[in-house]
């Protein structure tokens, strides 16, 4: 929770790897490879997360209680050994709401000034 | 190129070796699934695929060493593996050892002065390193395990305080001629079983490794 109010004070910013690994659960739960297909699909190619990196996040988001873990169903024994599930919580729903409307909101500052500024320069 | 795939893997097991122990028990087996569904899906798309997941694996590998081993000393995470935090169980022996000889230093000197006091200091060391062994390889059996390490404590907690007052009695008595033999052999036999499940663990542990 201490974690929780910090993020709301400062208003610190998402790493880019945290905010697609957490859109890519946004839609349904996904296992480790999944997430990884998907954070290098939203990113056209230029997030390629390695097994390291990709555990060292969900590690801190699962600490942190923004993602959950469970074990993945329907899947043959052997296979089912190492997959786990990872889900969005309410929680961290909200921060990846909080982060879009931040980013949001940066847009809406950048927008006008760049049109002005391609304006000024034709 | 099937072969290959194998031998990376495995190599790539070694370097989860390198992770904090708590991190792997929580991560490694996830891991290593998800780099060896990468490893094969790369090989569809070339040899070069398969060299740029191993580099970047490689390339990211020290940072996040050090984020592990820095989030480890900071007390790690609820997700992993929380059976260290009875780590202080297997250094139980050594801190009595260190702790007898602060109060007499004498202690320590007296009980290598006989061959039974040599047997009770391995007997010491392999029930330390049965410990451990059980702590840090076999996790996932916490129930019985943590009974069995706990019996295994109070057993070189035992042969520390009560092995050389034994032997002390027996000499003032007189009778440590067969006294001695007698709680020798019986050492040097608990030691021999202690180091064939030493062993037997530690084979258990590459089965299951492997």
């Amino acid at each position: 929770m201490k974690k929780t109010t910090h993020f709301f004070l400062n208003e610190q910013a998402l790493t880019e790897t945290t905010f697609f690994i957490l859109l890519s659960l946004a839609l349904k739960p996904r296992h480790g490879y999944g997430i990884m297909k998907d954070v290098k699909t939203m990113s056209a190619g230029r997030i390629d997360l390695s097994a390291g990196t990709l555990y060292k996040a969900l590690k801190r988001l699962l600490d942190l209680e923004w993602i959950s873990r469970t074990d993945e169903r329907g899947l043959a024994e052997e296979s089912r050994r190492s997959r786990k599930e990872y889900a969005l919580t309410d929680l961290g729903r909200r921060m990846l709401q909080a982060e879009t409307a931040r980013l949001r909101s940066l847009v809406k500052i950048a927008d006008p000034r760049l049109t002005k500024d391609i304006a000024c320069s034709g | 190129m099937f072969g290959m795939t194998r031998w990376i893997v495995k190599g790539y097991d070694h370097l989860l070796r390198l992770y904090p122990h708590t991190f792997r028990s929580g991560f490694g087996e996830e891991m290593r699934g998800v780099f060896e569904e990468k490893l094969s899906n790369a090989q569809q798309e070339g040899y070069h695929y398969v060299m740029f997941v191993i580099a970047k694996e490689l390339f990211d590998l020290p940072g996040n060493l050090f984020a592990e081993y820095a989030s480890t000393a900071k007390g790690g995470s609820k997700y992993m593996n929380e059976k260290n935090s009875r780590l202080w169980l297997v250094c139980l022996p050594i801190l009595l050892v260190v702790l007898l000889s602060i109060i007499n230093p004498g202690f320590f000197l007296r009980l290598f002065n006989n061959f039974t006091g040599w047997v009770i200091t391995i007997n010491m060391i392999l029930t330390v390193a049965l410990n451990y062994l059980l702590l840090i390889r076999l996790r996932s059996r916490t129930k019985w395990q943590s009974v069995f390490v706990f019996l295994l404590t109070l057993y070189a907690i035992a042969l520390l305080f009560l092995g050389p007052a034994y032997i002390m009695v027996a000499q003032s008595e007189r009778i440590a001629g067969t006294i001695n033999t007698f709680s020798t052999a019986i050492l040097v036999m608990v030691s021999l079983a202690l180091l064939g499940i030493i062993l037997s663990i530690s084979q258990r542990k590459i089965n299951l490794d492997s």
